[in-house]
């Protein structure tokens, strides 16, 4: 029987409606609203206004700074979380007796709300009896404003997002591992490889697509970060902590609305570019194809 | 296995151990926080309270809690069983129809994980649709955002489901949506499980979605209420710890109880593509 008789289309037509009416259209032409004067003044009677807002956005101060903090929370995470994940998981995936009670562990922060780990690592790096700092006190170090400045900041925020994130990596990482044949290992040992030259040679570019899962899932979801960040610092001091995803809420709160779309705007489109960039060198959508 | 390997790996044992101070310090941290005194509270530690006080939930509990938990309970569930009901039944026609339809929609939807939340122009829309601000509106982009990951998901899942057994059904006149409920369904359940755990968790603990689409406080839920019990008691470390336990008690149930889903499906959902 034909195909198209026994896998009709309309059983796809609900979830393809709901895809396309409230991701996809907001997400193309809904940033129509970039080139309007939409504002918290005026909601109605919308005027075009070409790239006025466009280029206003991209000439106002703030859009460097979100841009380069973005670039580091991204960065920043996915080095450490694929490190960490992969070092981990490494370790997990050898015999040791306490693996099931570890692999738990460590999972555990990824279930928490970024609203959770943002509130718990204010708590953290508090300023006054903040846990960092009394610890740092005990040593004789005097009290560090962790996030009242934008170095420290940054630094503070991206803790919190790799102390979430790390465990996703791990649980990845180690599927990856356990994929690999013992047949190879086997084989190369009888070979006389050592241990890192099996490693090298062996383990490490059967998991490289698991790898490259890690990092493409860190960087995107990296540099869409905004609940840590709007609950640790809102984006401040001043604008020294903003990202993308701060700054079009903050445009919004301040009534600027076509500014937030036209920020929205040119956030989707740097990260359609590095997600695109990337797969590239991943194979991870060319498996469907 | 060599002595020295065993070594080794005790060693490997023990550093991780240590390691996982990092992540258990703060969690008891909040625990323990949650039971004390306003005064002590502010001194962030892992010291066991000197008297503990049980109220601090109370209070929290009396703060609109209850009002807030239903509203969450209420987006969550709907926008799970959107959320996969819709994944699995577009994942099936998308991997068995496998044209060039269906391979559009998929990349399509892989776009759907890499862009961001568009998030005025989705209140623009919802505001034309005059549903803007009610719980159901949410849902409905909740499903939107999240079915591409699910799908990712299930298509994995159903290219692994031999088509001889479809073939088999439709020699027995089984085509269409009989199909998929009699003979696909039953083999998704994993999977069904899974993206299911997963996508609570995720809609649960989400915050910029209802921050920007519900603009009354009598429909905020729970993530939503806390930022803004937050905001209003920063200095009263000991009830926003109650609230954060509060909040986090389902996902860590859900988590301790079906860990095996979670675990599994991460792994051969997200890797095999």
């Amino acid at each position: 029987m034909n195909r198209k008789k026994i896998y009709p289309l309309y059983l796809a037509a609900i979830p393809a409606l709901i895809f396309i009416v409230f991701f996809l259209l907001p997400s193309t032409a809904g940033y129509y609203y970039a080139f309007t004067n939409w504002s918290a003044a005026r909601t109605t009677d919308l005027k075009f206004v070409g790239l006025e807002n466009v280029i206003s956005v991209i000439q106002n101060t703030k859009i460097p700074k979100a841009f380069v903090n973005t670039l580091i929370y991204a960065g920043v995470k996915t080095v450490l979380v694929t490190v960490l994940g992969f070092v981990f998981a490494y370790i997990l995936n050898r015999e040791i007796k306490s693996r099931t009670a570890l692999r738990t562990i460590y999972f555990i922060p990824a279930i928490f709300s970024c609203l959770v780990v943002g509130l718990i690592f204010s708590a953290v790096f508090q300023t006054r009896y903040g846990t960092l700092n009394n610890i740092l006190n005990v040593f004789g170090i005097a009290n560090v404003q962790w996030l009242g400045t934008r170095g420290t900041a940054v630094f503070s925020i991206c803790t919190a997002e790799v102390w979430r994130n790390v465990g996703y990596a791990i649980i990845i990482t180690l599927a990856g591992l356990q994929s690999v044949s013992a047949d190879y290992l086997e084989a190369a040992k009888l070979d006389g490889a050592s241990e890192w030259q099996i490693f090298r040679h062996v383990t490490l570019p059967l998991i490289m697509p698991t790898v490259n899962v890690n990092i493409l899932f860190s960087l995107i979801y990296g540099l869409k970060m905004f609940d840590l960040i709007y609950v640790m610092t809102g984006g401040g001091p001043g604008n020294d902590t903003e990202s993308f995803g701060t700054l079009m809420m903050n445009e919004m709160s301040a009534g600027r609305y076509a500014q937030s779309v036209a920020v929205n705007l040119v956030f989707t489109v740097i990260l359609v570019i590095v997600a695109l960039a990337y797969q590239k060198f991943s194979s991870k959508w060319e498996t469907v194809e | 296995m060599s002595i020295k390997t065993k070594r080794i790996n005790r060693v490997f044992e023990a550093v991780l151990w240590i390691f996982s101070i990092v992540t258990i310090y703060p969690i008891l941290m909040v625990l323990f926080t949650s039971f004390k005194s306003k005064g002590e509270s502010s001194y962030m530690s892992i010291a066991l309270p000197s008297k503990w006080i049980f109220e601090n939930y109370k209070t929290v509990f009396e703060k609109n809690f209850l009002q807030s938990l239903s509203n969450s309970l209420f987006i969550t569930l709907i926008s799970v069983v959107m959320i996969v009901v819709l994944a699995a039944f577009f994942s099936f026609i998308i991997v068995r129809r496998d044209d060039k339809i269906c391979r559009a929609a998929y990349k399509l939807a892989s776009l759907g994980i890499i862009a961001p939340f568009a998030a005025l122009p989705t209140i623009r829309l919802l505001q034309h649709m005059g549903i803007y601000g009610s719980r159901f509106s949410l849902c409905l982009v909740y499903a939107a955002l999240y079915m591409p990951f699910t799908t990712m998901m299930f298509t994995s899942f159903i290219k692994g489901i031999p088509r001889e057994l479809d073939e088999a059904a439709v020699m027995d006149g089984a085509v269409g949506l009989r199909l998929f409920v009699q003979i696909i369904l039953p083999l998704l359940k994993p999977a069904i499980a899974t993206t299911g755990i997963l996508s609570f968790m995720w809609v649960w603990n989400e915050l910029q979605i209802p921050l920007y689409l519900l603009n009354s406080s009598s429909k905020w839920t729970l993530p939503l209420s806390v930022y803004n019990f937050y905001g209003q008691y920063s200095h009263s470390w000991n009830l926003v710890c109650a609230d954060v336990v509060l909040v986090s008690l389902p996902v860590i149930l859900l988590y301790v109880f079906a860990q095996k889903w979670v675990i599994s499906g991460m792994t051969s959902g997200a890797v095999k593509g």
